[in-house]
């Protein structure tokens, strides 16, 4: 099950009844999301469970060694590798034993031994990409003494799996997540109306938006690019952009939503994106909670290290978007996806210092720097690039991706472009999104909230009622949680 | 008022539900979406014994009108009862014949000391394809034929996937069964492909012709190809234990081959699929000694067909109604022995 | 000029000249506590630059381990963190040139 699935629409309210009509104790309402949170991956494959509970009690136990100012420092490091080797270990094992595997049999095969190793199709415990990375921050968190230990084994196991961000995150702090989770919460009007809208807002950008633009030109233009011409195969690409912002955005918005219903807040984790006008910035505002765990646990300890990475920031950039493109999946095209984006950003960060110089010679380039031109231009790049990338992270494989690359830039004929007016009216809400978060607009969001709750009420149902009737029937998965 | 009190969310909901329940009954008066009937409405039903129980796939929708002419024709003195199983196939059919009916059957012939006599089993060609992937087949049997303990038996399993979810799917559905706005949800997705169909439809009386001809070349390619798949082992397998529970239960039964749409049959589709399984299907017949009626084609005309260019429309079920009881289903007239009191 | 003071000029420069040319100030907006990654004066990328700057011109060691937004994310902060460290002064050549 996930937020997503028909079967949350009954497992949620029972859950929102049960938490709000006991006690209002912590250990009650924790007691409650837990089970569920449990009984929503149980319902994945129950026999995994065993899975996530060693790793939450083993997590808990060694976390609360760290706080001993007795222990040699060597004793720590060792305790600290049995955590990241368990969690990380089972991470690798899951999902890229399979990859590994069948990339030294191609190596060995090319010597002449054929099928050396077994190529094992493991199912993928639910969220694992996600909920592991959550623990090993916590654990370096408290390794480095930032963070104190959760306060109890409950709280913690309702940390690691809380049902709301199980699947796809988004991927929280301890320091965000865990002081919430230790005291009692209460329900209040802000909560629920918050937590309906974002929900509701989450809902019509995956199931509507999303399946919209995937379904009609995306499915088409990667499926047989060689077929289509420059111009559709360009929409199809702008469309997957769509697609991955919504299908993904919105999932988050929806677990966000669902937890501000038992009164938990969870980091936001995509900002209006497409608004950015250099690679960086893209990656704050883009899977905003992955980045910042790339950047605060791989980069800054790396790039800031006495060893030989110290100030070697290009390499670390590499780095970084490699394990980036490897952890979104086992496959070379998610690798090649990731490597794009480290050269990307070692080019845009050399541009930067490259181009400082010359302000600092010359006003003239700060004042350019200032431009509007300056602006558009290097937003028309940010996302241009962008949108490029997920030309390999679309394609099924290499093969296509060059295929629909040559496509793209050939320039061929125009065909007919059978454009539903669904797909507009997805594309005009992407672009809304946006608009509203620039800056001179944002008195829009404020003007909205000022409008009187029984017109927004009415507006809301009427959204609805105009959903039932749109949404597509969902064939597709959700993109995010196969990570 | 303050921005987030609670008086706030209660005027928020308020008028959200004022303007659900506004856009449901303004989209009930503007387009009528069909009830349809399912497996549920044939079982709920089965409290009684009738005079003649039809199986079917979707298609059991018109044997529903049919029963409903007999009734008048004989002065309710014969009751059919048909239980429609969307999506079809003999297999699936078959499940349902023997998890879901045939303890019903046996329990009311112990309780009411009244045993069926008389059976229908409404197919076309493609209920006898064997589908590659093995979870599609099942589908219409989570959907319609499960209970919830068979729900949660399998969850138990296999934990909740993408198969079993189909159950809940269409709980939360049956939930909202009253809903212009659920119905008509439904009816896009099956009568018009896509919302924005609806809506010419809706505007214009008609679909699109580049969409028409797609789907009509789609059944073209389908009923050429058909022989490839049909009269697969499975389902015949499946037709046998069927056939044998008749028989058993000493039922008589009769096989119907349901109406196509002619638009979609071409001469090569004719000669390919229709006429080898119409043959097939007598041949079967004459073997197991099981009456088969081949009504494919010859009265039914294109505009008797809905636009999904499957289902019979409630103008051409009256018309197949009253010919079939006129000529191969006339005998049903007569398998009640009309009592005394109405003979008077 | 006190340490204090030195340090505050010492980022400021620094952020100007390598981000904000002639703009941080008024981006800082006379709120020494403004969160540096909130109102978009520094990003990771460059959260890092800075360290290795501070560590390099302003002779102190920071521990991994407290490389941190509670440490870092804005002039108060950094003053408060990096000012009491151990073997912290600025050099005069460092207050005159203060890019990469």
């Amino acid at each position: 099950m996930s937020v997503t699935n028909v079967e949350f629409l009954f497992f949620l309210p029972a859950v929102f009844l049960l938490y709000w009509l006991g006690p209002r104790h912590r250990i009650y309402q924790n007691s409650i999301l837990l089970a569920a949170s449990y009984l929503f991956f149980g319902s994945w494959h129950w026999h995994l469970l065993a899975l996530i509970i060693a790793g939450t009690w083993l997590d808990y136990f060694i976390s609360h060694q760290f706080t001993k100012a007795s222990m040699p420092a060597a004793r720590r490091r060792w305790l600290l590798t049995i955590s990241l080797l368990f969690s990380l270990g089972s991470l690798c094992f899951f999902k890229y034993s399979g990859f590994f595997a069948a990339a030294a049999n191609d190596a060995l095969q090319s010597i002449g031994i054929e099928q050396a190793l077994p190529v094992l199709k493991l199912l993928l415990p639910l969220g694992i990409s996600y909920w592991t990375l959550q623990r090993v921050g916590y654990m370096l968190d408290t390794y480095w003494r930032r963070l104190e230990p959760a306060g109890s084994l409950l709280d913690f196991s309702l940390f690691v799996c809380f049902f709301g961000q199980l699947a796809a995150g988004p991927i929280s702090r301890g320091s965000e997540l865990l002081p919430q989770l230790q005291s009692a919460r209460r329900l209040t009007a802000q909560w629920l109306t918050t937590g309906c809208f974002a929900f509701l807002l989450g809902y019509t950008l995956k199931a509507f938006v999303g399946e919209v633009l995937g379904e009609s030109l995306v499915a088409r233009a990667f499926a047989s690019p060689e077929n289509y011409s420059s111009l559709y195969l360009w929409l199809g690409v702008l469309a997957f952009a769509g697609q991955v912002f919504s299908d993904f955005a919105g999932y988050s918005l929806m677990a966000i939503g669902t937890a501000r219903l038992f009164a938990i807040e969870l980091p936001q984790n995509f900002n209006a994106p497409f608004i950015s006008r250099s690679l960086p910035e893209l990656w704050r505002r883009w899977h905003i909670t992955l980045n910042r765990w790339l950047f605060e646990y791989i980069f800054t300890p790396l790039t800031t290290s006495r060893g030989w990475f110290r100030s070697r920031l290009d390499i670390g950039l590499l780095l970084v978007f490699a394990a980036s493109g490897l952890w979104h999946g086992a496959a070379w095209t998610y690798v090649c996806w990731g490597l794009m984006h480290g050269v990307g950003m070692v080019v845009q960060r050399n541009w930067d210092v490259l181009y400082r110089g010359w302000c600092r010679g010359n006003r003239a380039f700060v004042t350019l720097r200032k431009s509007l031109v300056y602006s558009l231009a290097s937003w028309l790049l940010t996302i241009g690039f962008f949108v490029l990338t997920l030309v390999p992270f679309r394609a099924s494989d290499i093969q296509v991706a060059f295929t629909y690359f040559y496509g793209l830039f050939t320039f061929s004929g125009a065909d007919k472009l059978d454009i539903s007016p669904l797909v507009i009216l997805s594309f005009g809400f992407i672009a809304a999104m946006h608009i509203v978060e620039l800056a001179p607009l944002n008195a829009v969001k404020d003007y909205y909230h000022r409008i009187p709750p029984l017109v927004r009420g009415l507006a809301y149902g009427f959204a609805v009622a105009l959903l039932i009737l749109v949404v597509p029937f969902s064939k597709g998965t959700f993109i995010y949680q196969q990570f | 008022m303050a921005e987030n009190s609670w008086r706030a969310v209660v005027i928020l909901l308020c008028g959200f539900l004022v303007a659900l329940f506004c856009a449901d009954i303004v989209l009930g008066r503007f387009y009528d979406a069909p009830a349809k009937r399912q497996v549920r409405n044939g079982i709920h039903e089965l409290s009684r014994v009738p005079d003649i129980l039809v199986v079917s796939s979707s298609h059991g929708r018109s044997f529903h009108v049919l029963g409903d002419v007999l009734r008048e024709q004989t002065d309710g003195l014969v009751d059919l009862i048909a239980i429609p199983l969307e999506a079809g196939k003999v297999h699936a059919m078959e499940w349902l014949l023997h998890h879901r009916l045939k303890p019903l059957i046996l329990d009311n012939e112990q309780k009411l000391k009244k045993p069926l006599t008389h059976m229908m089993f409404g197919i076309t060609w493609w209920d006898t394809c064997r589908i590659s992937t093995p979870t599609e087949t099942a589908l219409n049997i989570v959907t319609h034929g499960w209970t919830t303990a068979d729900y949660f038996k399998d969850v138990a399993s296999e934990g909740a996937t993408e198969l079993n979810r189909n159950y809940v799917r269409n709980l939360w559905r049956h939930l909202f069964d009253h809903s212009a706005l659920v119905k008509t949800r439904f009816a896009i997705s099956e009568n018009f492909n896509r919302f924005t169909n609806f809506m010419r439809v809706m505007i214009r009386g008609q679909m699109p012709d580049d969409e028409y001809q797609q789907t009509l070349s789609r059944w073209h390619d389908d009923i050429e190809n058909g022989y490839q798949c049909f009269l697969s082992d499975m389902d015949m397998q499946a037709l046998d234990r069927f056939v044998e529970f008749t028989a058993q239960q000493n039922i008589d039964l009769t096989i119907v081959l349901f109406p196509l749409k002619p638009d979609t049959i071409t001469p090569a589709g004719q000669k390919n699929t229709i006429e080898p399984f119409a043959a097939a299907m007598k041949e079967y017949g004459r073997e197991h000694s099981v009456r088969v009626l081949d009504m494919t084609s010859g009265l039914l005309q294109d505009a008797d067909f809905m636009l999904d260019l499957d289902h019979v429309n409630a103008q051409g079920n009256i018309k197949w109604a009253e010919h079939a009881l006129d000529n191969e289903l006339s005998f049903l007239r007569n398998i009640v022995d009309a009592p005394a009191a109405t003979l008077q | 000029m006190t340490e204090n003071e030195k340090l505050r000029k010492l980022v400021v420069d620094w952020l100007d000249d390598n981000y904000h040319f002639g703009d941080a100030e008024s981006m800082i907006d006379g709120d020494d506590e403004k969160s540096f990654l909130q109102s978009g004066i520094l990003d990771s990328l460059g959260f890092v630059s800075l360290v290795l700057f501070l560590e390099n011109n302003c002779h102190v060691a920071i521990d991994r381990a407290r490389l941190s937004p509670e440490n870092f994310d804005s002039l108060g902060k950094i003053i408060r963190f990096v000012v009491p460290m151990s073997g912290f002064h600025i050099t005069s050549e460092a207050l005159g040139l203060v890019h990469e």
